[in-house]
């Protein structure tokens, strides 16, 4: 894409309307992966009203919070899944909570849920009597080893899906070395492997809905979708019994790897001859790069001395100077950046990878975009995590429920 | 394992696969739909990948003259041994689609190229911005053919901003979004990471175009999306942005710790399985790790009185979670006294069974014989041309009304040339071979 087409005034047509305008989504999910969906479609434009206990989404209790002290308005992870959502405080332990969490169900286009199957069954929410009831409805659960299946009511933790799906032994492959403890990745990138398969599914089963006219179930076991992610290396290691035996090298690739700067580390790959050359270019043509023809050397061919020379000419440089000096010369290279980092580059200044929200509670932040731009449809305005039942009361608009104002009070569905 | 399902290309030989992949066009979301496939290496062909289990007819655009580097060598491994269809990898990204070849460089095969935009929804390819439009065949030029197009590019770091034109793999994207720097022991370097970031970008670019996909149903427009893979990595870590400016610094590095719960860790076990289970055809892994998490008294006190460690619960150091937690690089000895003593599946489900979450750390094999794995399907087969059979993981999500079906292996090389020439675009033989002696089916 050359710029120019993503020039506004290049003459297109008008935006249209944000991409979920007028779609409905209710969400009853905690923690990570269902939030995370359902935040994929509420800042597309869906209107997403999140159901909470009254003590609100788990992720509201979890470290760490915005300083000075814990709050249930301000942890971090809670602000991250939770964006342009509504809140309403439900109690499913009484009939009238479970009434409006019917109501709410018939008025939707999506549920988003990541209860197990025995807890949907006791809230009258079984995948099944559901779609009967509500033949355009998408039923959307993540759970962490599906609807389906025997492992449905394992007790887990990210800790043990991330292991129990392959994800946590794909992470320590990139190592290098053959020994050592299979190990999670970092942040929450395991658990939001499950929301990306749900949003991507639920996407799916619009499209169905609107050509053939009904809607569906869709079933997402995060550990399926973790292990989706390591798919390549899990066959070969169950198909070919294991990837050949790597040449001898350290940081974890034949051909660059992880390099040590003089102000931090940067990756290099250059699995094609063309972005080796430039590697060696970068370097100023060392003299062990060639054989006495003055050709380039097999690779493969290259031991550790070439390791440690790359090494070496890393180490007296900065990471800066390390990925210009690569790029330039077509070898694939990128710092390793602190997040910081990441929000202060100009690349993410000029593309609008970020924009600020504000928070009653919270202080303004920086909150990521989605990571592709449509070009032909209005971005929906995007708000940050509402506070704990801040929209309780919208059960009452009558595109919702059934409920007026006067009958939820009496019920005790509204304060 | 519970579906096998083959192309019918090793049924009917080299030349019979008219309408190979009839199948997987007929119940799908997106049945019907035909879609360009510039992708090559991991994230692209993923992504495209998913639309082809959805439903959609991918045709794959190769060359001989440039031959997707997945069908030949892998980044840690350098070359494969067998020739361009044999390569594993590229049977993993690739399956349901079909396979062109055309030399872009060549007016006739850029002609074909304008010809399928015409009769398709949509295209999308993972070339470094730019490129497309230099061979005639960017967003603009396809548009002109066919304005409801929907096509996706997907790039290291975006079309926008000063580092487009960068290029990059996986372990750039993940290096250049935050997440390799959070990721490893804390007193360790940050790791470089691997194949599954090109995957989760592939997951990004391929739920994008489903929205667009979604868009076009609902308004009749078609668009342009412009997907990062370094942002794809970086949507997966918002709180880690929101970490810098409510805290005022980076987070850090847990490797398989928690913030606030221990025992959270993975511990070495005597080995995978049962010695029972190590049969002569055993393909699982001998060494084993088991990962055991505690949220609560109630789970600690249950690991105590299954492994035999009772005498832990009444140790002042661990009588309360912040206790355990604070002196959890004491309590890791403990507890891995006693693993190293057991077998890690065996050691999880009675774990399990007294509600205590664990899991053995599985991989390959161990994977696929894996009682979550076989009790949701498990495994689905495909036999590749001129490989052998082979076990492939279904995808990650179970659409009740409309399933995804793997109905074929990866195509090989140039596979459908002829059929998408003859049967969908319609070009008789003369055309055919004109274009054929120009070199634009090379």
């Amino acid at each position: 894409m050359t710029t120019d087409s993503l020039d506004p005034a290049i003459a297109r047509p008008q935006l249209g309307p944000p991409l979920l305008d007028g779609l409905r989504v209710v969400e009853l999910a905690e923690e990570v992966a269902g939030p995370f969906a359902s935040k994929l479609l509420a800042d597309a434009g869906a209107e997403t009203l999140k159901i909470e206990a009254p003590d609100g989404d788990m992720a509201r209790r979890m470290a760490p919070f915005a300083e000075p002290s814990p709050h249930r308005e301000t942890s971090t992870t809670w602000l991250a899944y939770n964006t342009s959502k509504q809140s309403v405080v439900l109690d499913l332990d009484t009939t009238a909570g479970r009434r409006v969490l019917q109501e709410l169900v018939a008025a939707t286009d999506i549920l988003v849920t990541d209860r197990t199957p025995a807890r949907l069954a006791a809230l009258d929410l079984n995948p099944d009597d559901l779609r009967e009831r509500y033949p355009r409805l998408i039923v959307a659960a993540v759970t962490p080893f599906g609807l389906v299946g025997s492992a449905a009511g394992w007790p887990s933790t990210a800790l043990t899906r991330a292991h129990a799906s392959g994800s946590a032994a794909g992470v320590r492959r990139n190592l290098g070395a053959n020994t050592g403890a299979p190990l999670m990745a970092g942040a929450k990138v395991h658990e939001a492997d499950g929301g990306t398969a749900l949003a991507l599914a639920i996407w799916a089963a619009l499209i169905a809905r609107e050509r053939y006219g009904h809607g569906q179930i869709v079933d997402v076991a995060s550990t399926d979708a973790m292990m989706n992610m390591d798919r390549v290396d899990i066959s070969i290691a169950h198909n070919d019994g294991g990837p050949p035996p790597r040449p001898p090298t350290k940081g974890g690739s034949a051909f660059g790897g992880r390099l040590e700067c003089s102000d931090g580390h940067l990756i290099a790959v250059t699995p094609q001859s063309h972005q080796w050359a430039g590697l060696i270019t970068a370097m100023g043509d060392p003299a062990w790069a060639f054989d006495a023809d003055g050709n380039l050397i097999d690779r493969m061919q290259l031991g550790e001395e070439a390791s440690d020379a790359i090494e070496e000419w890393a180490r007296a440089r900065t990471r800066d100077e390390v990925f210009r000096a690569l790029q330039s010369n077509s070898a694939p290279a990128g710092p390793v950046m602190r997040p910081s980092e990441v929000m202060n580059s100009e690349q993410e200044r000029v593309r609008g990878f970020f924009d600020v929200l504000d928070h009653p509670v919270a202080p303004s932040s920086r909150y990521p975009q989605f990571a592709a731009q449509w070009t032909g449809s209005e971005r929906a305005p995007r708000s940050s995590a509402p506070l704990l039942g801040s929209s309780s009361a919208d059960v009452t608009r009558p595109h919702l429920s059934p409920w007026t104002p006067a009958q939820a009070r009496r019920a005790g569905v509204i304060g | 394992m519970t579906t096998t399902t083959n192309g019918q290309s090793q049924q009917n030989g080299q030349n019979g696969h008219h309408g190979r992949l009839r199948a997987a066009t007929r119940s799908g979301p997106l049945s019907g739909k035909r879609i360009i496939d510039f992708t090559w290496a991991w994230a692209g062909p993923y992504g495209a990948m998913q639309l082809a289990l959805l439903g959609a007819e991918l045709i794959k655009i190769e060359s001989i003259t440039r031959i997707d580097h997945s069908r030949q060598r892998s980044l840690a491994m350098g070359s494969f041994k067998g020739g361009v269809n044999q390569a594993p990898m590229f049977n993993e990204v690739n399956l349901n689609k079909y396979s062109i070849q055309l030399n872009l460089k060549l007016e006739g095969a850029k002609q074909v190229i304008r010809d399928l935009a015409r009769t398709a929804d949509g295209a999308i390819d993972n070339f470094r911005p730019g490129i497309l439009e230099k061979l005639g065949l960017g967003y603009d030029d396809l548009r002109k053919e066919n304005p409801e197009i929907v096509m996706l590019s997907a790039s290291a770091l975006g079309a926008t901003g000063p580092e487009r034109n960068y290029t990059g793999y996986a372990p750039t994207f993940a290096a250049m979004s935050g997440l390799s720097y959070l990721t490893g022991e804390p007193q360790e370097p940050p790791v470089m990471m691997g194949g599954s970031i090109d995957l989760r970008a592939g997951t990004a670019a391929a739920m994008a175009m489903l929205a667009g996909f979604h868009y076009r149903e609902r308004t009749g427009r078609g668009q342009f999306i412009d997907a990062s893979s370094s942002e794809a990595i970086g949507m997966h870590i918002a709180e880690e942005f929101l970490h810098v400016d409510l805290l005022g610094s980076d987070g850090d590095r847990l490797g398989n710790g928690h913030r606030a719960y221990a025992p959270h860790d993975v511990f070495r076990c005597a080995s995978m399985r049962a010695p029972e289970a190590y049969t002569d055809d055993h393909k699982g892994a001998k060494s084993g790790w088991i990962a055991i998490a505690c949220r609560n008294d109630q789970e600690w006190n249950s690991l105590c009185e299954c492994s035999g460690l009772d005498h832990l619960r009444e140790d002042p150091r661990f009588r309360t979670g912040l206790k355990r937690w604070k002196h959890r690089d004491e309590l890791k000895p403990m507890i891995e006294a006693w693993t190293s003593e057991q077998s890690a599946v065996e050691t999880a489900e009675t774990l399990r069974a007294a509600g205590v979450p664990a899991a053995a750390s599985v991989w390959g094999s161990d994977i696929h014989h894996s009682e979550n794995f076989q009790s949701r399907g498990g495994a689905v087969s495909v036999r590749p041309p001129e490989t052998a059979l082979r076990h492939v993981l279904p995808p990650p999500w179970k659409l009740s009304a409309t399933p995804a079906e793997i109905v074929s292996p990866a195509p090989r090389l140039g596979e459908d040339t002829d059929y998408v020439l003859s049967r969908m675009l319609g070009y008789d033989q003369d055309k055919i071979d004109a274009l054929a002696r120009e070199g634009a089916l090379e």
